[in-house]
């Protein structure tokens, strides 16, 4: 579980965080939410929960894969003339909420593991850093949406640095399971043998 | 995990409320086509000795407001009023390649102001523009369409190179502010008297500029004379502007009042004082109010 939780790390790391050499985007942001599927995907196969709960963030994140390689595509081609389109310019909105339905599925999943596993201490841990994040990241998009509509440097500055919070805060929840997943398969491999 | 799936639904829910009030009242608001501001200008042109104009700096700008997302620019312009000036028109500062920068606009949210630039070339009889008015606007767009439009007024007036050497004041600096205050100082080149002010809309506006001479309103100066030497300072500042009603405050004002100042030996010169100019801030609120007053939506 652990090596799966590192590629969710690395996929949000990637999906956010993109690098540019000149014009070229070296690392676009659907790559991203690819380590972070690819991830998803060996978590599905090491828990012991029901499988199908990884059904929504899977197609979820496969959806913003798709969808975010055509947009980085269409913006390529055509520059930035068509983000002020009104259904255009709620693209972004659209890829906000999405990520907030998978990552938080992702945590509920997790949440459930650690039930199953009677890791107390990882529910209630984990539980309450899920809330947190559907708080960063809802008022976030929340309030780039206002924006979208009224234009306001206050409403823009405050949108943008809990997005950055959201961000960051997924990161530490990911990178915090990554360490708490291992000590729990080391202390499982110990009580086995 | 009850209270958490709660606050997920509840986030999503109103996510999407917002989202899509949002999209319907973009959809509601959006203009149907440009919406140009008035524009009251005195404006500027010289014609040199041979009769032609020396259009060099002395371009206008007329501003419109357009949706934030429209793609199609002003490329041509004619005037209806004076089918024999030439001019040319362009939505980017002259000496600026278009394909090297964007449309310069001021978008806020849906709505962006943008700026056609227009520089008089040629008038034919160009002695006689000292009358010309024009008050419409035939706009020509990069997708083929035009319009014509109620521009305000632009009212010009003609100077030659001779006369701008003789002028009894002779401009040396300038100070200005972003909301449009500015202040001249002149070098009084011949004892003079100032006898009159002209301005085609100075008493129009008369409540929202404050113009003065040394600190003293213009009016107290009719009479007064300057000596050979001295430092006198214009300046002009804008009062507070929320008194006015949005469509004033959208109109675009440059004004240069001319001064009627007599020399010592009872001669008459004139002199255009400096630009005299009302900027206001955009905001998208303050867009969306005067397009309601225009009645657009």
């Amino acid at each position: 579980m652990s090596a799966a939780y590192k590629k969710l790390f690395w996929g949000v790391f990637f999906a956010n965080i993109q690098l540019h050499f000149g014009a070229i985007t070296i690392l676009p942001g659907f790559v991203g939410f690819l380590i972070a599927y690819s991830g998803l995907s060996d978590l599905d196969m090491e828990t012991e929960t029901a499988s199908k709960s990884f059904d929504l963030p899977q197609g979820t994140l496969l959806a913003l894969v798709i969808l975010t390689a055509i947009y980085s595509a269409f913006n390529l081609f055509t520059g930035s003339q068509y983000e002020t389109l009104p259904l255009v310019a709620f693209i972004p909105t659209l890829f906000s909420v999405m990520e907030l339905v998978a990552f938080h599925k992702i945590l509920e999943v997790s949440v459930t593991e650690f039930q199953a596993r009677d890791f107390i201490y990882g529910v209630e841990k984990y539980s309450r850093r899920d809330r947190i994040y559907i708080l960063l990241k809802g008022l976030s998009a929340l309030l780039l949406t206002l924006n979208l509509v009224f234009s306001s440097p206050v409403i823009l500055v405050a949108g943008t640095l809990l997005e950055v919070a959201a961000i960051i805060y997924l990161l530490v929840i990911f990178h915090s399971l990554k360490k708490d997943t291992e000590e729990m398969e080391i202390e499982y491999f110990t009580d086995l043998y | 995990m009850k209270v958490n799936n709660r606050l997920f639904l509840s986030t999503l829910g109103i996510i999407s409320t917002i989202a899509i009030i949002g999209l319907l009242f973009l959809s509601y608001i959006k203009l149907d086509e440009p919406l140009f501001f008035e524009h009251y200008y005195e404006q500027q042109v010289t014609v040199l000795s041979d009769g032609d104009l020396d259009s060099h700096g002395e371009e206008f700008e007329l501003k419109y407001l357009t949706n934030a997302f429209e793609d199609k620019t002003v490329i041509h312009v004619e005037f209806p009023e004076e089918p024999d000036l030439a001019v040319q028109a362009s939505e980017y500062p002259f000496g600026i390649s278009p394909s090297s920068t964007p449309t310069p606009e001021e978008t806020k949210g849906p709505y962006s102001v943008r700026t056609v630039y227009v520089q008089p070339l040629e008038l034919f009889g160009a002695e006689q523009f000292d009358q010309t008015t024009l008050t419409q606007v035939k706009l020509f767009f990069s997708d083929n369409s035009s319009m014509t439009v109620d521009i305000g007024e632009v009212n010009f007036y003609t100077v030659s190179p001779d006369q701008l050497d003789t002028e009894p004041l002779n401009y040396f600096s300038s100070t200005s502010t972003s909301e449009g205050d500015t202040s001249h100082f002149y070098e009084v080149k011949s004892e003079v008297t100032l006898t009159g002010i002209h301005s085609e809309h100075l008493d129009k506006y008369a409540d929202w500029i404050n113009f003065k001479i040394n600190d003293q309103p213009l009016e107290t100066w009719i009479g007064k004379t300057f000596q050979s030497g001295e430092t006198i300072s214009g300046s002009s500042e804008m009062v507070e502007n929320r008194s006015r009603n949005i469509l004033d405050r959208f109109t675009e004002i440059k004004l240069r009042p001319e001064l009627t100042l007599t020399d010592a030996e009872g001669q008459q010169h004139t002199s255009r004082t400096f630009e005299i100019e009302d900027r206001e801030a955009f905001t998208f609120f303050n867009l969306l109010e005067y397009v309601k007053a225009r009645g657009a939506l």
